[in-house]
Order: C-alpha cells, then sequence, then structure tokens
C-alpha cells in the first residue's frame, strides 16, 4: 500500500475517541490461527480467546488434536492445563507461559493488542491507515502490526495481527470476532 | 451432539471379550482397511463441555505410510505425508513447513488409524464392547499416567470405523465421525506426495535434516 501518513500527532481526538471505544469493550471473543515461529522452529494452532472484564479463557490446540492447552486467567491467578500435564497455577502468566508452551505470549498486553490498539502504558511509533486504523506500534519490546481489519456488526476488528520480538514472530490469523452485542455473530 | 459412542452405554451386560481377544480384534478391523477415504466431521469441545470449533475434514489413508488429512472448514489446511516427508500446507496463509516423518513417532490417533494396534496395545488397556452382531465399540485406557488421554473409544458399526472419541487429560473432546466412507478403493502413490504450487510469496519452513536438496517447487 501507498506510504501511510504518521498520525502520532500530539492529540489526535478522532484516534483517542477509537481508541476509547475499543478500550471498552470489554466482553469478546474470537478464535482463529496462532502460528509461532522463530529461528530455528515454526508451528501453528488454532486459538480461541474469551474475554470477561478482567477474566479470560483461552484455549489452544493443534490440528490432529495436537498440544491441547487451556489457560483461565482471573486478576491475580492464572490456571494452565496443557494435555498430559497437570493443572498449573501462577500469579503471572508470562513467565509461566514461556515454560509450559516454550515461547512468550504477552497475555496482559495482547488483551490490548488483540483489539487494535495499544496496552495501557508507554507505546511508541504509532503508525495509522486510512480512517484511523491503528497499523502498527511498539510496545514492552514488541512491534505489533495489524495486517488486515474486517467489520464485525458495529465494530472494525483486525483479523490478522503480527507481533513480533527477535526471533520470535507470532502471527494471529483468521481471527473471527464475537461481541456480544452482535445478533448476527461473527462477520468473516 | 455426543458422539455415537456415549460413555453411558453400560458395558455391564454386553458382552466384553478378553483384552487380547479385543487388541486381535481391533487389529483385525482396522488390518481391513488397505485404504481407506471418508469425510470426516469433526467436533472439539473443551473441558466444561463448550464447543470449541466444528470442522470438515478429508481423509485419506494408504498403508503402510500414505496419511492425508485435508481440513476443508472452517479453514483449509492440509496434513500429508507418505512416511518420509510431513508436509502442512496452508494455502491461505501461503505458508508451506516441511519435516522429515518418522512414523514410529506419530501421534496415537495417526497410529490408531494406520493400523499400528500392536504399539499401542502396549501403551493402552483395549476393551472390545460388542453393541450388536457386528457392532463393536473398543475402550482404549492409558496404562501409564504420563499419557496424553484420559481414554479413546473406537466404534464400528458392521465392520466398519464409524467415529473416535479422544478425550485428553485437560478435558477437552475430539470427536471424529467418518462419513461416504470407501474401504479399499484404489488410491494413486502420488496422492501422498505433495508439490508446492509455484508461488514467489509462498513461505517454505524446511525442516528437514538435509533440506539442502530441492524444495518441491523450484
Amino acid at each position: 500500500c501507498t506510504g501511510t501518513p504518521r498520525i502520532d500527532a500530539p492529540v489526535n481526538t478522532e484516534w483517542e475517541q477509537r481508541r476509547q471505544v475499543l478500550q471498552d469493550i470489554s466482553h469478546w471473543e474470537f478464535i482463529g490461527s496462532l502460528n509461532v515461529r522463530d529461528a530455528s522452529d515454526a508451528h501453528s494452532s488454532r486459538i480461541r480467546w474469551q474475554q470477561q472484564d478482567e477474566t479470560y479463557q483461552i484455549n489452544l490446540w493443534g490440528t490432529f488434536n495436537v498440544g491441547a492447552t487451556q489457560i483461565d486467567g482471573r486478576p491475580g491467578e492464572v490456571q494452565i492445563v496443557q494435555q498430559g500435564e497437570d493443572p498449573v497455577f501462577t500469579e503471572s502468566p508470562e513467565t509461566l507461559l514461556y515454560q509450559e508452551l516454550g515461547y512468550e505470549l504477552p497475555v496482559t498486553e495482547l488483551n490490548h493488542w488483540i483489539k487494535g490498539i495499544p496496552a495501557p502504558g508507554p507505546s511508541s511509533n504509532l503508525v495509522f491507515g486510512e480512517s484511523n486504523q491503528l497499523r502498527s506500534f511498539q510496545q514492552i519490546g514488541w512491534q505489533v502490526s495489524y495486517m488486515a481489519y474486517t467489520n464485525f456488526g458495529l465494530e472494525t476488528l483486525p483479523t490478522r495481527i503480527r507481533i513480533e520480538k527477535a526471533p520470535l514472530r507470532l502471527d494471529l490469523t483468521r481471527l473471527r470476532w464475537t461481541l456480544p452485542d452482535l445478533q448476527a455473530g461473527a462477520g468473516n | 451432539a455426543q458422539g455415537a459412542s456415549s460413555e453411558q452405554a453400560n458395558n455391564s451386560d454386553s458382552a466384553t471379550i478378553g483384552t487380547d481377544t479385543a487388541t486381535e480384534r481391533l487389529t483385525r478391523l482396522l488390518a481391513d482397511l488397505s485404504t481407506f477415504r471418508a469425510d470426516v466431521r469433526q467436533l472439539i469441545t473443551e473441558s466444561s463441555g463448550g464447543v470449541l470449533e466444528e470442522s470438515d475434514i478429508l481423509f485419506m489413508l494408504k498403508r503402510p505410510h500414505g496419511f492425508y488429512w485435508e481440513t476443508l472448514s472452517p479453514f483449509p489446511e492440509l496434513i500429508v505425508t507418505n512416511g518420509d516427508t510431513l508436509w502442512n500446507y496452508q494455502p491461505d496463509l501461503l505458508q508451506l513447513s516441511i519435516e522429515d516423518w518418522n512414523p514410529d513417532e506419530s501421534e496415537l490417533a495417526a497410529q490408531l488409524l494406520g493400523g499400528e494396534t500392536a504399539a499401542i496395545a502396549e501403551e493402552y488397556d483395549i476393551e472390545a464392547v460388542q453393541v450388536a452382531t457386528n457392532d463393536w465399540e473398543f475402550v482404549l485406557r492409558p496404562l501409564d499416567q504420563a499419557s496424553l488421554y484420559q481414554r479413546v473409544v473406537l466404534y464400528f458399526v458392521d465392520d466398519l470405523l464409524e467415529s473416535i472419541l479422544l478425550i485428553n487429560t485437560n478435558g477437552q473432546r475430539t470427536l471424529w465421525e467418518f462419513f461416504n466412507r470407501q474401504v479399499n478403493e484404489p488410491i494413486a502413490d502420488t496422492t501422498f506426495n505433495f508439490t508446492a504450487p509455484d508461488d514467489d510469496f509462498l513461505d517454505v519452513i524446511d525442516n528437514r535434516a538435509d533440506n539442502t536438496h530441492e524444495t518441491d517447487q523450484l
């Protein structure tokens, strides 16, 4: 696509409004694919993420019933149950997820990134496409890029996201969203 | 809908025969499939019973090691092996990963479908439950706790594989129901060799030990 104007001007009211709208969506669900790549390896799995305010359930499973993992999170406590393992409890999901899954999954920030907005706290190099859709930004050492958006009912949400922190690259693709006030459920 | 074989079917009154006969019977039923083709309806439910995903899959098998598992919906993904190499192709993502394939390391489900019951019998207690004259249910329970599964149930109607239910240790269930089954019809060997499309944007991840040789599309 052509060079997109960098609108990280000090005050962009339209973006701030957009950001607030997305921030306020506290009940959502998506299903899609998660492709994980690092220097030497690549694997992909399906992912379903259900979020209700501060609690969430993430299911990961591979084609052919490989590596089924369920992550249930509430403020201050996360339980991870991997196929073939005993449940494990933790306060900080990130470190445990790294041990359990073998790759970093910044769950806390991803909760915001996934909707198309940076997480609270400092972020930099926000680049916007047309109609104020965020194209990319950097936060806590990750580069987050939005490759596609689609309308789901009244909302426009990402359907393809790439988050990178060398040597790791996570691609969230084929995202189909379900929002509570959507009668018809997710479009594609 | 719960699979054709629900655990509630009480096993007490149906004829349960000794485990070795069960293994032999299961072996024979699976061995009859020198080639097998079916449309598979896959239903995955999470531990509390909610549906995670329903998918439609085209499945083909050719002994000894030909295995073809193409997810048609809700997204396209092909997993195919000829016993030496395994291809995983995701056309909409333009991603292809290639790796060496060792049939012995194949996952339980592949071993089952591949008819490697001897290996399975070492790790699972196999119980045969006769549901009707030619309808059999085989319940596999892991012998040691480190298994990925609590239980696996295969269901045969008229001696033909009808469904497989895999219950993971974390409560997730995968049910495969086989439709439009074709047994021992000819299937060309080339079905199990993947040729990559000639596309510059194809992202090829070649994990083969000796991946210096030409990738297929060059």
